[in-house]
């Protein structure tokens, strides 16, 4: 592999891997989240918790902080 | 063969929703990927990592290993378009199988060219010029195969990356508890 072919494809996977981190909800999400939720979309970590999947405290904790349950 | 893997994705698709099976597609990612891995044994076994096994009988399982692989990961993906990085994967495997299959081509061709080069000459009888040229025409398939090689493999790096960004996402954020 060519040293240019070599940097291409270093850059391209770099801009791939902060897209994927600054728009997870667009690059990783499987789909959009509903409408009543739309301002935790980017915010993944808002009820997912890394490896465990949704941790209901933080879905609870998200849910109350957009005012829709007390 | 990539006509036959749009047809065996197309067909797997419709039988898994005709029967609503389509909880099954979501997992088949996981055998396509390990048939993807096992059949990279040969690449180990041709770099000599390995010292068992028939590199001939290896690429044919090679061949089919990954297009299985690829058609079963096809399935898995369905015909859905919802986060991006998944799809680049996908889109970055199935280069990797044209690229995969323009090298089946090429290597065919380069063994007719070889045969026939060398019915040729035990036809007119070998000399030490003809035997050269024999060496010459050999020398010439290998370095046709060494760069498509220089293409296909990093094809295969990005695909690996990207297939490894998007199961580490998966794991990320499955439910393992």
């Amino acid at each position: 592999m060519s040293r240019t072919l070599k940097i291409i494809v270093l850059v391209s996977l770099l801009v791939i891997a902060i897209l994927a981190f600054t728009y997870a909800h667009v690059m990783i999400a499987p789909g959009r989240l509903i409408k009543e939720h739309q301002s935790l979309n980017g915010d993944c970590f808002a009820c997912h918790t890394s490896f465990r999947g949704i941790d209901s405290k933080n879905a609870l904790l998200a849910t109350k902080s957009l005012k829709l349950v007390a | 063969m990539l006509g036959l893997l749009a047809f065996a994705t197309l067909a797997g698709d419709y039988v898994l929703h005709q029967f609503n099976l389509v909880w099954v597609g979501r997992y088949l990612g996981i055998p396509g990927t390990l048939l993807i891995l096992g059949s990279l044994y040969y690449s180990a076994r041709k770099r000599n990592w390995f010292k068992s096994g028939n590199p001939q009988t290896l690429l044919k399982l090679h061949e089919f290993g990954t297009w299985l692989g690829s058609a079963m990961v096809l399935i898995h993906a369905g015909i859905h378009f919802n986060a991006i990085l998944p799809w680049l994967a996908a889109f970055a495997m199935g280069i990797n199988v044209v690229s995969g299959l323009v090298g089946k081509m090429l290597l065919k061709q380069s063994k007719q060219f070889v045969k026939t080069e060398r019915e040729n000459f035990v036809a007119q009888g070998l000399s030490v010029v003809e035997v050269e040229r024999s060496i010459y025409w050999d020398a010439l398939a290998v370095k046709t195969m060494a760069q498509w090689r220089k293409v296909h493999i990093p094809i295969f790096i990005v695909f690996a990356v990207l297939a490894l960004g998007h199961i580490f996402s998966i794991f990320l954020f499955w439910k393992w508890a």
